[in-house]
């Protein structure tokens, strides 16, 4: 590696990143006229950095940012970009750790329970944009998934890549709702919520599960399970009864899957 | 000088496509619900990592423009001009896609974007210097190695230059082009932005990249800022870059046009229109030899 790139090279990224605000030795390396400084070429750099994650971050957390308002996400949003520069080749990416950072750096006391929701809505608007882009069922041309497919002997299913199963503290499905048809902000109310986020015919969407539902399909997961094996974790977790629970699960296979929450394992995408 | 390689065939031997725009996502609804025959343009560009690790619904879009249309793959991530090794998982993504959309071919920009794991998502200026020209001269044989095609690389818009730069950016991109053998995207509004910053003759740089190795010209709306351009992509193009597209187009005997539009993105037609301004400019060229 070529070491006099690399010093001109990290130097100029740290005075990115510093905001032009402390960039040492690398303005002496710029060459400035009486139009423009090296500060002021430094900061054209630094002031696009900081303007392209925000728009990132703004552009993948809609709801967030309707819920908070414009100052306070934005506020979220630099706080993010100062603790984590980029380390991807994808602005896709970028957005990944968000929900965490927010979850890291809540108030340590007061806020009450709402404390705890800009990091919730963060999980499931970043849940969406993942399945937005991931491989789907829409290209899958394997078996259509019956009632009486579950009793196939040895029928495994799986979860597509395009399903993300979520275990929230609060109801956001209103909140996304509001911030999908440009509505006003919904306060989501606190309460457990069990979410599947699943793409069908390219379209993204939520749906609240019964607890017996959302076992279901964490016992199949990505890899795929045996539609019994998961029946009987599922009714382990949920606390029903597996002759009762297999019976709702041959009646809600259809449903399922055309909604895109699961299909035949050797067809997950 | 504008032809230095006369054993080069004008764009290293590829097509010249016609006239096109980039694909955008507010007008994949446009494209789906339209006869292609009606789509106005003769090809579309693509931002590479738009598609890379994606299964959704751009994909298929992409699929139904590629089956009617040439596409090209332009990206912004390569870095080409880093310290640091290249990206390899980058590179093998980047060859899947283009297996996938068999591209008329790939481009990306004469810039790095980071450095030591971290990346500004920024086109970052290169030192003008031998030593950088030697360093990314081996870096694109290497990626037209593993991608089995040639390169080409774009002239960035610039805000700072170095200190100590041993040769202008033209000179720096012309001996790269015939050094690694890969071919050139001259981004017209590019050079605008960056003569304007930087206080160089717009034309006088186009004149002096070798002519026979531009493959594609970018045309494109800077926003002004008082003290110095800045390359957005969110506007028409500008009558001074008109002129330089004009010289580029006579220069080179007639390459790709492309129209990009990134931000405040305009609906289908109104880019049709601005499109529709490039062919008048090239009828109005004058015999330029």
């Amino acid at each position: 590696m070529p070491e006099a790139l690399a010093e001109l090279q990290a130097w100029m990224l740290d005075g990115i990143l510093a905001g032009g605000a402390e960039p040492g030795a690398v303005l002496a390396r710029i060459a400035s006229d009486e139009r423009l400084g090296a500060e002021g070429r430094l900061a054209i750099y630094a002031g696009g950095y900081r303007t392209r994650l925000l728009e990132t971050l703004r552009d993948d957390f809609p709801a967030l940012r309707l819920l908070v308002g414009g100052t306070v996400f934005d506020l979220f949003a630099k706080s993010y970009i100062a603790a984590h520069p980029p380390r991807h080749f994808s602005l896709y990416d970028y957005g990944a750790g968000f929900a965490d950072h927010l979850a890291a750096t809540r108030p340590a006391e007061g806020g009450g329970p709402l404390a705890a929701l800009p990091a919730a809505v963060a999980r499931l608007e970043r849940a969406r944009s993942e399945v937005q882009r991931a491989a789907g069922t829409e290209r899958h041309r394997g078996p259509v998934l019956m009632a009486d497919s579950a009793m196939l002997p040895g029928l495994r299913l799986s979860l597509p890549d395009s399903v993300r199963l979520l275990r929230l503290d609060f109801d956001l499905l209103p909140l996304i709702e509001a911030s999908e048809s440009g509505g006003e902000a919904v306060v989501p109310e606190p309460g457990e919520s069990l979410i599947a986020v699943a793409r069908s015919g390219y379209r993204v969407r939520q749906h609240r599960l019964e607890p017996w539902r959302h076992a279901w399909l964490e016992a199949l997961g990505p890899e795929g399970g045996e539609v019994y094996g998961a029946v009987a974790a599922a009714a382990r977790r949920s606390g029903r009864e597996g002759g009762a629970l297999l019976a709702d699960v041959i009646l809600w296979l259809p449903t399922a899957a055309s909604l895109g929450l699961v299909v035949a394992a050797n067809e997950a995408g | 000088m504008a032809r230095s390689d006369p054993s080069c065939p004008p764009r290293l031997g590829l097509p010249d496509l016609g006239d096109g725009v980039g694909l955008r996502e507010p007008h994949f609804a446009h494209l789906m619900g339209t006869d292609p025959a009606a789509w106005g343009v003769d090809w579309f560009e693509i931002v590479s990592e738009n598609f890379l690790d994606h299964g959704g619904y751009a994909l298929h879009v992409l699929d139904r423009v590629a089956a009617h249309r040439p596409v090209v793959m332009h990206g912004v991530s390569l870095s080409i001009g880093s310290a640091e090794p290249l990206d390899m998982l980058y590179l093998d993504k980047l060859a899947a896609l283009a297996a996938r959309v068999k591209p008329a071919w790939i481009s990306d920009h004469l810039c790095w974007t980071g450095i030591a794991g971290r990346n500004s998502h920024d086109l970052l200026p290169m030192p003008l210097t031998e030593a950088s020209l030697a360093h990314v001269t081996g870096r694109v044989k290497a990626v037209q190695d593993r991608l089995g095609r040639p390169l080409i690389l774009e002239n960035p818009s610039t805000y700072l230059q170095f200190a100590g730069a041993q040769m202008p950016e033209w000179d720096y991109l012309g001996r790269l082009a015939e050094a690694a053998d890969c071919g050139l995207l001259l981004d017209v509004n590019n050079v605008h932005v960056s003569a304007f910053n930087h206080g160089f003759d717009a034309a006088a740089y186009i004149e002096a990249l070798p002519a026979e190795r531009i493959v594609q010209i970018h045309l494109a709306g800077p926003r002004d800022c008082g003290t110095h351009l800045l390359d957005t992509h969110d506007s028409p193009v500008l009558a001074p870059v008109w002129a330089l597209y004009r010289q580029a187009q006579a220069l080179t005997g007639g390459v790709s046009t492309l129209l990009e539009w990134d931000a405040d993105i305009p609906p289908y037609e109104a880019l049709l229109a601005e499109l529709a301004k490039a062919q008048a400019w090239r009828e109005a060229a004058p015999a330029y030899a």
